[in-house]
């Protein structure tokens, strides 16, 4: 699984192709310093109102900030609000 | 509008407990459970809010979560009609029966309302309809209002419309009054004008026939004034006999008559004296059911008022069909007692005084000068009352025979000798 997403990866750069579409990557849109959107995430890992622990597969996304709160959740995308400070990606 | 929509719906507020709350969190995501407003107190619980619908399906995310659920409390318009509903199913199948009543009740006629009449009364109206089946009480769908307006036409001659409208529980019945015929002059049946009364003639004017008298004459009633048949006799003086013309005469004849009218009574009444003796009974009506749910007449003599008196249940000043009736019986028995002949002069010369005034109206008349004689005699009081009036005293008499000319009998020709 992990090195046909490895494969899907690399194609899409060899292709100039959207790694989202391709290797069904995690989207990270930031809007200003107050909302993010995240989608596909594979949930929540740590939630709090200074920092949020999303899972995106095979990358964590870490959320920084204050007054974070998890406003929208569905099985596809969320939508985090606050003022944001910092976005992080741990594997 | 989020947050409105929300209070519509009704939201429950819940505390999740457990080692891994935010795992609840993931499966409400999973399964499209819509949560809001979250708020993490510490790392093993969080606050959060759900739609009121959610709430069963959350418990065994909860459970597969390994959280425990605590609910804070319950808002909006559906939770609070849960909370009103709860434990409240009296109230709420009254409720009901309440809707039902009314819905299957508003299909009955409760009031009837004639508008368009002015000569023919209400009642001989409404009672007409009743025989029709339009009444108060009546089940509304079961007219047929063109055939209930017609069998009501039928017995009403002095209507020439009648609609029957039915509007839920009132019923409005429009009509309109037959115009009155005007008094056609029956030119074919031959009439003399008589006089109706005694009296001196003022004026005299004929339209058709011969006038018999003129102004100033003295008449005696039954004299025929202008008569119908026209003598032919040309130029006056005249020997040959041309027969006569007979026609309808009419014609207006205004004299001054005298007329005597007189009242009279005895000087002892008869005076009702009560004994005391009350009874009192009532009854409900209701659309067309009569209870009487009291009775109590115990009236030993033979001699009592019945007093009735009817209170009908009015709604924004309608009346409704249902009505308290009170029906009370006073016993009494009768006194010979004199009467004030004072009092009864009055009362009777203010009785002669509007028989004459209706008199005159029939007459097209009016009154120039009254006197009141009174006397008492043989235990009775009279009033008599003397008036001079001006009226029309012509009375039209239709005679025997048909219109036309009547030829005389042919005159010998006489020969003059010398």
């Amino acid at each position: 699984m992990g090195d046909k997403e490895g494969l899907l990866a690399r194609a899409s750069r060899m292709f100039d192709l959207p790694a989202d579409a391709v290797a069904g990557a995690a989207r990270v849109e930031i809007i200003g310093d107050g909302e993010l959107r995240m989608a596909p995430h594979r949930g929540i890992l740590a939630y709090g109102t200074e920092e949020i622990h999303i899972s995106g597969g095979k990358l964590v996304v870490l959320v920084r900030g204050t007054g974070l709160e998890l406003r929208a959740m569905t099985p596809e995308e969320l939508l985090i609000t606050g003022e944001i400070h910092g976005v992080e990606f741990m594997r | 509008m989020k947050k409105l929509i929300n209070l519509l719906r009704g939201y429950v507020e819940l505390r999740a407990t457990g080692a891994f709350p935010e795992r609840l969190l993931n499966l409400c995501a999973q399964n499209r459970l819509q949560f809001w407003r979250l708020r993490w107190l510490d790392e093993t619980s969080f606050t959060f809010r759900v739609a009121l619908r959610d709430r069963k399906r959350l418990d065994g995310l909860a459970q597969r979560a390994m959280c425990d659920l605590d609910e804070r409390g319950r808002y909006g318009a559906s939770a609070l009609a849960e909370r009103l509903v709860e434990g409240r199913w009296g109230f709420l199948l009254g409720l009901g029966l309440c809707v039902l009543a009314v819905g299957f009740l508003s299909r009955f006629v409760l009031v009837v309302e004639v508008t368009g009449n002015e000569r023919v009364p209400t009642a001989v109206i409404l009672s007409q309809l009743q025989r029709a089946g339009v009444r108060p009480g009546a089940y509304g769908p079961a007219i047929r209002e063109r055939e209930a307006a017609s069998n009501a036409l039928l017995g009403l001659p002095e209507l020439s419309y009648l609609a029957v409208n039915i509007y839920g529980t009132r019923a409005e019945i429009i009509v309109r009054e037959v115009e009155k015929a005007p008094e056609l002059l029956e030119e074919d049946v031959p009439a003399d004008i008589v006089a109706a009364a005694d009296g001196i003639i003022e004026n005299i004017q004929t339209d058709a026939g011969r006038a018999m008298f003129q102004d100033g004459d003295v008449v005696a009633k039954g004299e025929t004034l202008i008569s119908g048949v026209l003598d032919l006799k040309e130029p006056e003086g005249g020997t040959v006999d041309l027969g006569s013309l007979v026609v309808h005469a009419a014609g207006n004849v205004t004299a001054r008559t005298w007329r005597t009218l007189e009242e009279t009574i005895p000087l002892t009444s008869q005076v009702k004296e009560y004994t005391g003796e009350e009874s009192r009974s009532w009854g409900l009506k209701i659309l067309w059911f009569d209870l009487d749910f009291f009775e109590n007449s115990s009236i030993s003599s033979g001699r009592y008022d019945k007093i009735t008196e009817t209170a009908e249940l009015t709604l924004f000043g309608q009346p409704m069909p249902a009505a308290l009736t009170t029906v009370t019986r006073r016993g009494y028995t009768l006194r010979e007692e004199p009467v004030d002949g004072e009092q009864a002069a009055k009362e009777l010369e203010e009785l002669l005084r509007f028989r004459l005034e209706e008199l005159m109206t029939a007459r097209k008349g009016e009154v120039l000068r009254t006197d009141f004689v009174t006397r008492q005699e043989d235990g009775r009081l009279t009033v008599t009352l003397l008036a001079e009036c001006r009226e029309e005293i012509g009375r039209t008499v239709e005679r025997e025979g048909e219109v036309g000319r009547i030829y005389g009998t042919p005159q010998e020709d006489t020969k003059e000798t010398g």
